[in-house]
């Protein structure tokens, strides 16, 4: 059948096509950005306790499995990655996030610049981009790790109080094929 | 991915080309011109295509696009060229190939009135209509594209490939009237199809997190038969071959048509061809998604006494919201059915021939006329009108030359020629000749030539 299509290829276009240069095709380079959400969540004061309701915690962490880069074609092609974060801090107090990226055993793929949201800031928003040639572990990862920690303070949360701390994020994935 | 998306824009712009075969349909008598119209009239006792040479016929073409916009030699970057070709098609262009070789042909005249032909070809025929909005999202991504919904219902492809072992009857009804049928039975050895799909994609802006995606009402159905044996991918080309020999899914047509004669010098043709189906059952697999489904990330509850599988989960509920599944579930596909109808007006000097009847028939050395092409394809039917003259230079020397309209040109002028040396048939026909010197900017070029062995 290749052949058939081959005879037929070559018999029209051997003869017949004059000014033309197929070997502009090696030349394509297919550049597609592709955005999409990650992680988000809502907080509360009673996040911030144990099970009891008695004792607070300074911080709270939750991760989640991360499995983009398990596709062989993002993973290979990916150049660039754009982190945005927006954020609300209706606390009475500064909250600080870490997001870590991690290999299935845990260890460090890239660490983001740790983002300070200050008590009372109801727009805030970071990017951070990543350059892969840079950072060539983190197309290892395999987990993304969040940990929202609290700014130290001689007053406790209170426990009923419902103001909120407004997490959301996502990213923006820059794909180069040559 | 690339790679893909090259072939595919090579492909598309080098092989769009209709059915159409305007120069050949009705001229000068030759057997080929049975299988445009099985009523066609024929003036010989018997006739033998040469096996693998009576009847090759392929064209290429591009509607909206032609070679150059890609390919030309140039300073312009290759990417910019394909950003704008991207920019200029629409779902609506479509890439169509179909290629035809007759295996065997021949055909022997019963009695004064009848005549049968027969015969065997193979054929593959190709269409794909030009999904934009999912090449648009797998060339440029959704970033830039926020609101915008791609739609999967252009996704939209059919390819067979087959054998067609057929017998017809063509019969003198009166001086005027002549009719014909042709039964064929088709062997598909490949096909692949998608039609009647339905469902967007798209990114706004969100509530809950920065960005909601939308799978909306997908119905997606992709069948196929003969592309995996035993979930193997097909990797032995031979086995589609060999199958078109009665060996793969087999499906019945039928071709009509007739010609009739107003006047000595006015004469109406039309003709049906490939009014049928196949059924496929042998090697089948199909795929299916089906559902809708919204993205928005990953909510973290931050609960230390329940933690969460939260991948598992979002894997899970895309799997039970939107579900796709293979299956093998037998289908049956229409063929692409054609409709030819001419008007031909004769005149000029009158000679009459004998006719195999021993009776004398009148025959003009010029004719003008008319072809109208209909043929019906999955988003709407694809129409060309013909305007042809024809003339007959000497006994067994005659030649056409065409005008049509169609979806590609409104300048496309085709030749043809046949002559005969004693019972030695040549006959070659070219569509738009014009551009034949250079066919990198040309908009469609097709080509039939045979050669046949005809006894009067």
């Amino acid at each position: 059948m290749k052949k058939y299509f081959l005879l037929l290829f070559v018999a029209f276009f051997s003869f017949c096509v004059n000014d033309v240069d197929f070997e502009q095709a090696n030349d394509f380079v297919l550049e597609p950005v592709f955005t999409s959400s990650l992680v988000s969540f809502t907080v509360f004061p009673i996040n911030f306790f144990d099970s009891t309701g008695t004792i607070q915690q300074n911080s709270i962490t939750d991760v989640s499995q991360f499995r983009a880069f398990d596709n062989s074609f993002f993973r290979d092609n990916v150049i660039q990655l754009d982190f945005n974060v927006e954020a609300k801090n209706e606390f009475d107090r500064k909250v600080t996030i870490t997001i870590d990226l991690l290999d299935a055993d845990n260890n460090l793929t890239y660490e983001l610049t740790p983002i300070e949201v200050e008590s009372g800031n109801l727009d805030y928003s970071f990017q951070e981009m990543v350059v892969i040639s840079e950072n060539p572990l983190i197309v290892n990862t395999l987990k993304v790790r969040i940990k929202a920690e609290l700014e130290s303070s001689t007053t406790a949360l209170d426990l009923t109080d419902r103001s909120e701390f407004e997490f959301k994020s996502a990213f923006t994935a820059y794909i180069v094929t040559n | 991915m690339k790679g893909f998306i090259a072939i595919f824009l090579i492909v598309f712009t080098l092989s769009n080309y209709s059915q159409n075969k305007p120069v050949l349909y009705g001229f000068a008598e030759l057997p080929q011109t049975m299988s445009l119209n099985p009523g066609a009239e024929t003036n010989f006792k018997f006739h033998v295509g040469i096996p693998l040479l009576s009847g090759f016929s392929s064209s290429f073409g591009s509607n909206n696009l032609v070679l150059t916009d890609l390919f030309l030699d140039n300073d312009v970057d290759f990417n910019d060229k394909v950003s704008t070709v991207l920019n200029r098609l629409s779902e609506r262009d479509y890439v169509q190939l179909n290629s035809q070789i007759e295996v065997l042909n021949g055909g022997f005249r019963f009695n004064d009135k009848t005549y049968f032909s027969f015969g065997f070809y193979n054929e593959i025929d190709i269409i794909t209509y030009f999904p934009k909005d999912i090449a648009v999202l797998g060339i440029e991504g959704n970033a830039a594209y926020l609101n915008r919904s791609f739609s999967l219902s252009q996704l939209l492809f059919k390819a067979d490939v087959l054998g067609v072992l057929h017998a017809g009857i063509t019969r003198k009804i009166d001086k005027k009237l002549t009719l014909g049928a042709r039964l064929k039975i088709y062997s598909s050895s490949l096909n692949a199809r998608t039609n009647n799909n339905s469902g967007t994609f798209t990114t706004v802006e969100g509530q809950n997190n920065i960005y909601t995606q939308y799978l909306h009402n997908v119905n997606v159905n992709i069948e196929t038969s003969g592309i995996t044996r035993n979930d193997e991918v097909l990797d032995n080309a031979s086995n589609i071959i060999t199958e078109t020999f009665l060996g793969g899914n087999l499906g019945l047509g039928l071709d009509f048509g007739f010609t009739y004669h107003v006047t000595n010098q006015l004469e109406i043709t039309g003709s049906i061809i490939d009014f049928g189906f196949i059924n496929y059952s042998k090697n089948v697999k199909n795929y299916t998604a089906k559902g809708s489904f919204i993205f928005e990330g990953i909510n973290f509850e931050y609960n230390s006494e329940n933690p969460r599988n939260y991948w598992q989960e979002l894997d899970d509920a895309f799997k039970e919201q939107l579900p796709s599944e293979e299956n093998n579930i037998s289908y049956i596909a229409w063929r692409p059915t054609k409709i030819n109808t001419s008007l031909k007006y004769s005149f000029g000097e009158q000679t009459s021939k004998l006719c195999y009847d021993n009776n004398y028939k009148d025959y003009f050395s010029n004719a003008v006329g008319v072809q109208l092409f209909t043929i019906f394809r999955p988003l709407s039917p694809q129409v060309a009108l013909t305007g042809f003259y024809e003339r007959v230079f000497a006994k067994k020397f005659q030649a056409k030359i065409t005008y049509t309209l169609d979806d590609y040109s409104l300048y496309n002028i085709g030749a043809g020629l046949s002559a005969q040396i004693g019972p030695v048939n040549f006959y070659g026909t070219v569509g738009n000749i014009m551009e034949y010197s250079n066919l990198g900017k040309a908009n469609s070029v097709s080509f039939q030539v045979g050669i046949n062995l005809i006894f009067n």
